[in-house]
């Protein structure tokens, strides 16, 4: 899901940056200080979540988690994704530090977006007892954050690599959009299940995780 | 403090000067277009990674080959995506048809992808994860962030041996014969990573505040390692560089 360094043009990463910065200003406000070492333990769980690989036939699949943190975060993903990928790029050399505001908004927009969406709900679900029909209301909440943030993400790399490229770069696009569709399904599926059973397991992790941010 | 300088050893033991040079070099190369440009920045920034093998406790953080290697194999699979997709064009009177300027595109994009990859190597394979929080601190970065930062890296060691001790757990207990075992175990993992960075993180929070440093508060402190920021001027200069270099590449 990293765009590369060298692909995407200076005014896209430019652009891409500043938007970006945006998105983590309005994160900080959301963040408050009594959830940071929440928010710390997201941004591991993003970097480790990401070394996990799904074996799927000759190939693999890696976890993205954007879906998860969306939902569990809400705005406050941006900075968690802020860090979590300035780590990637300087331990794992994933992504890199120019294309770092364009991997940023790719990632946390669409997540941050369908977190604001659907957090109220699954807090309300999570309200009401907890049943057999509110756990698959949750987990299909979870799988539906999950593939829509990825494929957000899809499309917001498709744009960007348009607006670098114009049709020159079409079948590239095409590619790369079709190569990402197992890992929107992988990450749903585990993002629904992961979901599930802190639900199951975990009640009141999940509750703390979803804990509504009060403004420092 | 020590004092930044970009030459000889100040670069080499100052970690945020590795930090800058890693950044500035990205942003530079990023900005480059045309293909004689991006081939010297690649020629250049193998010159600086042969130095850094060959002489390494000269100017530079030695570097390990094989590391080099893997990841330049790892991201030059984005390239040959490119190569099998940008150079084609296709009409229906032609079929498929070879397109030089696309391929010269093709070239200058891999070109900028490995100079880049590989400068970022040279500066920071042999950086300690602990003093990041401070250079990230010292880039002007916000306090909470920096804080942000520094507990995750607290974290990270502790999830990282937990996730492969799971691991291996799991698969001695056989949990990866069917997809669907396999989504599960990876939920399960991830529910117990998230429980035990809790846990951690709880203790690592009273901890700080046992030392003294209100983490809490509205006006928590940083451990001294993370808590100097540079100096205003600095940091308009960093801005100003950054700024210059853009212009160079986009004049390149």
């Amino acid at each position: 899901m990293h765009l590369s360094e060298g692909v995407l043009e200076w005014p896209v990463l430019a652009s891409a940056a500043a938007l970006a910065t945006f998105g983590v200003g309005l994160g900080m406000r959301a963040l408050s200080q009594d959830r940071l070492s929440t928010a710390a333990v997201l941004t591991a769980v993003f970097f480790v979540g990401g070394t996990v690989h799904i074996p799927i036939g000759i190939g693999s699949v890696h976890l993205v988690l954007t879906g998860l943190l969306g939902l569990l975060l809400g705005w406050a993903i941006f900075p968690v994704l802020l860090i979590g990928l300035f780590l990637q790029a300087v331990l794992l050399s994933f992504g890199g530090f120019a294309v770092l505001g364009a991997n940023l908004l790719v990632l946390a927009l669409p997540a941050a977006l369908v977190g604001a969406l659907l957090r109220p709900v699954l807090r309300s679900v999570m309200a009401v007892n907890r049943n057999s029909v509110s756990l698959c209301s949750a987990m299909g909440l979870g799988g539906l954050s999950a593939a829509l943030s990825i494929g957000g993400s899809i499309l917001l790399v498709a744009l960007l690599l348009w607006w670098s490229g114009g049709e020159r770069w079409l079948s590239l696009i095409y590619v790369l959009s079709v190569a990402h569709l197992p890992a929107l399904l992988i990450d749903a599926a585990v993002t629904a299940l992961t979901v599930g059973t802190l639900l199951r397991a975990a009640p009141d992790l999940c509750q703390r995780l979803l804990e509504t941010p009060q403004h420092a | 403090m020590r004092e930044v300088s970009i030459s000889g050893l100040a670069v080499r033991g100052d970690d945020r000067a590795r930090l800058w040079m890693a950044i500035l070099g990205s942003v530079l190369i990023a900005s480059m277009r045309d293909f004689n440009s991006t081939l010297a920045a690649l020629l250049v920034t193998l010159l600086v990674a042969i130095a850094a093998i060959v002489v390494p406790k000269i100017a530079l953080p030695s570097l390990r080959v094989g590391r080099v290697v893997r990841r330049l194999l790892q991201v030059n699979l984005l390239s040959i995506f490119i190569w099998l997709t940008l150079p084609w064009g296709w009409t229906i009177s032609q079929g498929w048809s070879w397109q030089p300027e696309m391929a010269t595109q093709a070239a200058v994009v891999t070109l900028r992808l490995n100079a880049i990859v590989l400068w970022c190597l040279v500066w920071l394979s042999q950086m300690e994860p602990q003093v990041l929080a401070s250079s990230f601190r010292a880039l002007g970065a916000p306090a909470r962030l920096a804080l942000l930062l520094y507990l995750t890296l607290r974290l990270l060691e502790t999830l990282t041996s937990s996730r492969k001790r799971l691991q291996r757990a799991m698969r001695a207990r056989g949990s990866a014969r069917s997809l669907l075992r396999r989504l599960q175990g990876a939920a399960q993992l991830l529910v117990l990573l998230i429980a035990e960075g809790v846990r951690r993180a709880d203790i690592f929070v009273a901890a700080l505040r046992a030392r003294g440093l209100d983490v809490q508060g509205p006006h928590f402190y940083l451990p001294s390692s993370v808590s100097q920021p540079l100096p205003w001027r600095q940091r308009w200069a960093f801005a100003g560089a950054i700024m210059l270099l853009l212009l160079a590449g986009w004049g390149l």
